[in-house]
């Protein structure tokens, strides 16, 4: 049997000297050694322990039977009590929910699953050049706005101090602001009453004027007064073909448009070049105009005339030469209901007194009658 | 470019008919094709181009622009020219009233011989007057005469020169 309690030196019999020798060799452990410690392994027997190699160990009852034996504490098991933040412990006996997930894997949402008051999501923010994704920052109490961009829908209430310079419709430069001259269209305008018009009073403060009634005018009140809408004294009626015809009397106005009915202007007139190529040629209420051969022109009138008779046509020209007589020009073929007249030129011989069709250079008529 | 339409009249003389593109009442809406085109109808309407008769479209710059046998312009499909055996007849007119005008004059001359007795004048104005008669006769504008420019120039040395 290894390691029991023996006589050192095994005899038939233990000596006195030997059983209280000075020095205590009189007995050993089996095999002994520096180290080396004593227990009892039962109520009969005295056991020895070899010392343990590693300096760490210590002395537990984890051997066989709950023997002594050197063995590492276990720290799950074999301690008890709280270990004070004094000797370098936390004091405290149970961690927070999430507080060991976060310290084994210290990330952004593990913290914020330990914490049991925090707020947003996503990763955490530290003072220098975080990135905010939609905060509600509440109300804070101060701040430098230099780079914010962007356009505050919900600013409802607060006064300004010192407004940033606008520029465009609305201007500012400080608190003093201005609107540009003519940048306020009329659907900026308040609605109103419709029919009224917009003035301003003896005060010089805008008002509106009444709408009127039909047929009423704007009519001034003179300076100091707003104007107001009144019943016109007389309004002139537009003179119809008939009024320009019979040179009516009256209250009329004459549209420019009209004044070719009167009697007394002519319908049409034209000024013919016969001499050359027709061109440059002036007309008025006249579709065409033919040349039919020498001195000889037949005119078509745009708007035909009522009646082949009671109209005039007034004709001259000349041919080229300068106060000659001999020349003249006549009217033939006239039928003003189908609107077509000639124009002939004649140029009488100087010594026969005979005359012959002949070409001129201005050949001209005009024509009165009604239409 | 300013077009006309060219037909002959009743009188057998090519007219030459344009629209006064710039009266100013003239209709809206019109182009100038379509305004020549209401002026042909009209005319067709009213009987200023006769019934049956044809009409051309030219440009106005095609007209020719010396009228001294104007008269005698025909349309022969592809231009406007002088039709030279017509302007032959025209211009024998036109010599014709000359050579009449100087007759008249001598008749004077002839009236103040008798009166005075001087029968010699009397012979001398009588042959000079037959000359004058035989002008249409004898004056020849038709050798060598092949185009409107040589027929214009073509003048009696009897009358006074035009």
């Amino acid at each position: 049997m290894a390691n029991e309690f023996k006589h050192k030196d095994p005899g038939t019999v233990l000596t006195q000297a030997e059983f209280i020798a000075s020095d205590g060799t009189g007995h050993i452990f089996d095999s002994q050694a520096q180290g080396d410690i004593v227990y009892a392994s039962s109520t009969t027997v005295l056991s020895r322990l070899g010392k343990s190699t590693t300096s760490t160990h210590a002395l537990t009852n984890t051997g066989t039977n709950n023997n002594p034996t050197w063995a590492k504490i276990a720290l799950a098991t074999g301690v008890s009590g709280t270990l004070p933040v004094a000797n370098g412990g936390t004091g405290i006996t149970s961690l927070g929910s999430g507080v060991a997930t976060f310290m084994g894997t210290p990330s952004s949402a593990n913290l914020r699953s330990a914490l049991t008051d925090e707020t947003g999501t996503g990763g955490a923010v530290f003072a220098t050049s975080p990135t905010l994704v939609t905060p509600a920052l509440g109300t804070p109490a101060s701040g430098v706005m230099t780079n914010v961009s962007g356009t505050a829908s919900s600013l409802t209430a607060g006064t300004v101090t010192t407004n940033a310079n606008l520029t465009g419709v609305v201007t500012s430069s400080g608190n003093a602001t201005a609107i540009a001259d003519k940048a306020i269209g009329i659907a900026k305008l308040a609605d109103g009453t419709d029919g009224e018009l917009i003035t301003w009073n003896a005060s010089g403060v805008i008002a509106a004027v009444a709408a009127g009634n039909a047929t009423q005018v704007l009519t001034s009140n003179g300076a100091g007064a707003a104007p107001t809408f009144q019943a016109a004294s007389t309004v002139p009626t537009e003179a119809s073909e008939a009024n320009m015809e019979s040179e009516a009397t009256g209250t009329i106005y004459v549209p420019p448009d009209m004044v070719r009915h009167s009697p007394g202007v002519a319908k049409c007139w034209i000024n013919i070049h016969g001499t050359d190529t027709f061109a440059e040629e002036q007309s008025y209420n006249v579709a065409d105009r033919t040349d039919e051969g020498t001195g000889t022109y037949e005119v078509t009138v745009a708007d035909d005339f009522v009646g082949a008779n009671n109209n005039c046509i007034v004709c001259g020209g000349h041919d080229g030469v300068t106060s000659d007589p001999r020349f003249n020009v006549g009217v033939t073929g006239a039928n003003l209901t189908t609107g077509t007249f000639r124009i002939i030129g004649m140029l009488e011989d100087g010594t026969t007194g005979i005359s012959a069709v002949a070409d001129g250079t201005d050949i001209m008529a005009a024509v009165f009658g009604a239409q | 470019m300013v077009k006309v339409a060219c037909y002959i009249n009743s009188e057998g003389i090519l007219a030459v008919l344009m629209p006064m593109y710039n009266d100013p009442t003239r209709p809206a809406g019109y182009t100038d094709d379509e305004l020549l085109e209401r002026a042909i109808a009209r005319k067709q309407a009213n009987g200023g181009i006769p019934e049956g008769a044809t009409y051309r479209i030219i440009d106005h710059s095609d007209v020719p622009s010396d009228r001294t046998f104007r008269n005698s312009w025909e349309d022969t499909g592809s231009a406007v020219q002088v039709n030279l055996p017509k302007a032959r007849v025209l211009h024998m007119d036109v010599i014709r009233a000359a050579r009449n005008a100087e007759l008249y004059a001598k008749d004077i001359t002839f009236m103040r011989a008798v009166e005075a007795g001087d029968t010699s004048a009397q012979s001398a104005i009588a042959t000079e007057k037959q000359v004058l008669r035989d002008i249409p006769a004898t004056f020849d504008i038709t050798t060598d005469v092949d185009t409107p420019e040589k027929l214009k120039a073509k003048w009696p040395d009897e009358l006074p020169a035009r």
